[in-house]
């Protein structure tokens, strides 16, 4: 005999995006604990912010970071960003 | 304050489209931006990049802060909050950063557009790799800004518990 397959029989998720509320939550016993996936998506996050800030004062390797871009909004000389620039190595015309 | 149910699915339409849109739209710079390193054709490699300027500031930007001010209508007015869920809290600062190194790299495409107009620039200096990397981690963090908004992992906030 056959078994009738419906998506909920099959695991698939068939909930939609107004049928997923915050009423998940009230799962979860202890709310006031951070759970682990934000202390790690926290750290991560902090760590790219940290990352990105670096290089925004430093400039970057070779003088290419974040900063490249705000000293353009002030000076918009065509070549002047280009100049720092690495020559990606590739056929010439 | 709650939205009434015909304009909630509405923001959340147009939010789904802006953000999916940006999404699609930073695939195709990616792909704009591989053939401008990998095209042999001189003509191409000029034109990849004398696109990207308008590509970004008419399509890129405008998406970027629908994509922005819809999430924002849209988690404060269901039960969602703003800053009810950590969820949430993630995917709004993904965006506003996303949103303003976009916006903070538009001098640098413009300054790349006026290289590849110029007959007399070289076209290895034409070739930049600057918007690859740019387009591929900012197709990360969409990735992973729709990622969370598709599980929406558990977890809220103590300001939400108060």
């Amino acid at each position: 005999m056959a078994a009738i397959v419906t998506p909920r029989t099959a695991g698939i998720d068939v909930s939609t995006d107004e049928q997923q509320t915050p009423g998940g939550d009230a799962r979860n016993p202890e709310p006031h604990n951070t759970p682990r996936w934000v202390k790690v998506f926290g750290g991560l996050m902090i760590i790219a912010l940290l990352l990105f800030l670096l290089l925004m004062l430093t400039g970057g390797p070779g003088r290419h970071g974040p900063r490249r871009h705000l000293g353009a909004a002030t000076s918009p000389a065509p070549h002047a960003l280009l100049a720092t620039a690495p020559v990606w190595p590739a056929q010439t015309s | 304050m709650q939205l009434p149910p015909f304009f909630r699915k509405l923001g959340l339409t147009a939010h789904v489209i802006a953000s999916v849109g940006w999404l699609g739209a930073a695939a195709a710079f990616l792909a704009l931006a591989i053939i401008g390193l990998t095209s042999n054709d001189p003509q191409t490699v000029r034109g990849v990049y004398l696109v990207m300027d308008p590509a970004a500031r008419y399509l890129l930007v405008p998406l970027a802060f629908t994509s922005l001010l819809t999430g924002i209508v849209q988690s404060l007015g269901t039960t969602w909050g703003l800053l009810r869920h950590y969820w949430v809290i993630f995917k709004l600062i993904i965006t506003a950063f996303a949103t303003l190194v976009l916006l903070t790299y538009l001098p640098t495409l413009h300054a790349m557009a006026r290289s590849a107009a110029d007959p007399a620039v070289a076209l290895p200096l034409v070739r930049n790799p600057s918007p690859a990397l740019h387009a591929g981690l900012g197709m990360l963090a969409l990735i992973v800004a729709t990622v969370l908004a598709i599980y929406k992992p558990r977890g809220m906030t103590r300001r939400a518990s108060r």
